[in-house]
């Protein structure tokens, strides 16, 4: 579904992603580890267009990502559902209209269809409908993170690309959001890349893991093979989960 | 598999009769409900009191509170015995003076840089600070591991160094009563620890007061000399990590293990 050779991405000359290769096949879950700066973020706004790789091949449902012009990337876009790092809700907005922002955009859906989807995705991230009509900066910043999770699901997209989506969320939240990534990629054949600092989460639902490491790859193998890697920053994170 | 729980080398602070904050009766409301719910607790100094519980239950507008931040709405909130309600503006001043507060979205200046945002509350508050005079700044910058970055701006900044940023800025006062949203949250278990250490170390060599919220259970029972659960509206006083961890609370037990409360 995604595959990845050789991509180099700079920024002011500083190569931050320096020859990753990797795929991803349909309905696996990758999860994309490593220190904070190495360029895991930068990958997965690569991935969808929103930044230009310098070279190298990115593969999208057989498309040159990097071939696209601006009216195929908002097609590919579509199919693609993105969580930020930061919620990025509009504040002026309210939860609902949050929610439902892309379905109104994209989709030809009567009032009663776009409600019922915005109150499907809202119950599947453990939110109750009464916010529906506060404002995000009426809720907490664990719910605002929900919220994002909600507008995302809401478009079923193929292909999800989860930029730290536990950050910021209490352990029962962030078990609840892995089982929930977890859910949608068996329910729906979900295509998903989560970039995470979490090594428990990616032991309990990753397929595969990719371990960067100042812009290179130094890990990348099914989670079962985590434990026998050597390499001391993969043992470092690996420290965090016991068996 | 259960995550691998680390208790505080720290032992528990011997607790000073007179706390340097403490609540009584405090209530908060939210829309339709009290998020904080008459509760009680105390911060006694050179603690590092760690609040943990589900989100949105009122652990970022306690310690807004104790921040002096946002105001409860009923009950009494005192600082080193002093009623905040009726304190002046001066003297408030002079107590926010004593904190240095670390944002869960870090509130950095967008337009200032690495260096410039660190240096921001030496500028303000010390009259007599001169630019030459940066050695802490910069030791702070060095410490969180920002030497790189500092002619950067927060936007040209990952997401775990903005943090590490925000960090920074929060320790230059050498504040006596430091809070801290969610310290390690966005950052790498590598990264993680050594904020923890440099938390811990610098709160050994001030001998300051800590008050933080933490979501990462690792890392609040590495911190905490005292655990406190916020939930359901009240504080539940878990104790020392090393009591906090045998505790039979189930909604805690439940709660660590991320299992529904």
């Amino acid at each position: 579904m995604i595959q990845v050779c050789r991509l180099i991405k700079s920024f002011s000359d500083q190569p931050i992603l320096n020859e990753i290769s990797f795929d991803v096949r349909k309905g696996q879950i990758l999860f994309v580890l490593g220190q904070s700066g190495t360029g895991k973020s930068v990958l997965l706004k690569c991935l969808i267009g929103l930044l230009k790789i310098d070279s190298g091949e990115i593969l999208i449902d057989q498309q040159r990502v990097e071939k696209l012009s601006n009216s195929e990337l908002l097609d590919l876009r579509k199919k693609c559902g993105m969580v930020f790092q930061q919620p990025a809700l509009f504040d002026s907005l309210s939860i609902e209209e949050n929610i439902s922002y892309g379905l109104v955009r994209h989709f030809k859906l009567s009032r009663q269809e776009q409600s019922d989807r915005v109150e499907k995705a809202l119950a599947s991230v453990k939110l109750d409908q009464k916010i529906l009509n506060l404002k995000p900066a009426q809720v907490s910043y664990g719910m605002q993170k929900r919220i994002s999770m909600a507008r995302t699901l809401v478009l079923q997209p193929e292909i999800l690309l989860f930029d730290e989506p536990t950050t910021g969320l209490d352990p029962v939240s962030t078990t609840a959001i892995n089982r929930l990534i977890l859910d949608i990629s068996k329910q729906y054949n979900t295509t998903s890349i989560v970039v995470s600092h979490d090594m428990k989460c990616a032991y309990q639902i990753a397929d595969q893991i990719l371990f960067l490491e100042k812009g290179r790859v130094i890990f990348d193998d099914k989670k079962e093979k985590i434990g026998q890697s050597n390499h001391p920053l993969v043992k470092s994170f690996f420290s965090e989960v016991r068996i | 598999m259960t995550s691998e729980i680390r208790t505080s080398q720290h032992s528990s602070k011997v607790q000073s009769p007179s706390p340097l904050v403490e609540g009584q009766a405090l209530s908060y409301f939210g829309f339709d409900q009290p998020i904080l719910n008459e509760i009680h607790f105390q911060i006694f100094p050179q603690e590092h009191v760690v609040l943990i519980g589900p989100s949105g239950q009122g652990k970022s507008t306690l310690l807004k509170i104790i921040a002096g931040l946002v105001a409860h709405h009923k009950g009494t909130l005192f600082f080193q015995t002093q009623d905040w309600e009726r304190l002046s503006l001066t003297q408030r001043n002079s107590h926010y003076l004593m904190r240095g507060m670390l944002f869960q979205k870090n509130a950095l200046f967008d337009s200032l840089t690495v260096l410039e945002n660190v240096l921001f509350p030496l500028r303000e508050t010390k009259p007599d600070f001169q630019d030459k005079n940066q050695e802490l700044a910069l030791e702070l910058i060095e410490a969180v591991g920002l030497s790189h970055a500092l002619h950067l701006y927060p936007n040209e900044l990952s997401g775990g160094m903005q943090k590490r940023l925000g960090i920074a800025r929060a320790l230059v006062l050498k504040p006596k009563l430091l809070l801290l949203d969610d310290p390690v949250a966005g950052l790498d278990p590598v990264t993680a620890r050594s904020i923890v250490q440099l938390i811990q170390r610098l709160q050994t060599e001030n001998k300051n007061t800590c008050v933080s919220v933490l979501n990462d259970m690792n890392r609040a029972f590495e911190m905490a000399t005292r655990i406190l659960m916020v939930m359901d509206g009240q504080v539940t006083d878990l104790g020392p990590p090393e009591v906090a961890i045998k505790t039979k609370h189930q909604a805690f037990r439940n709660f660590i293990d991320g299992e529904p409360i």
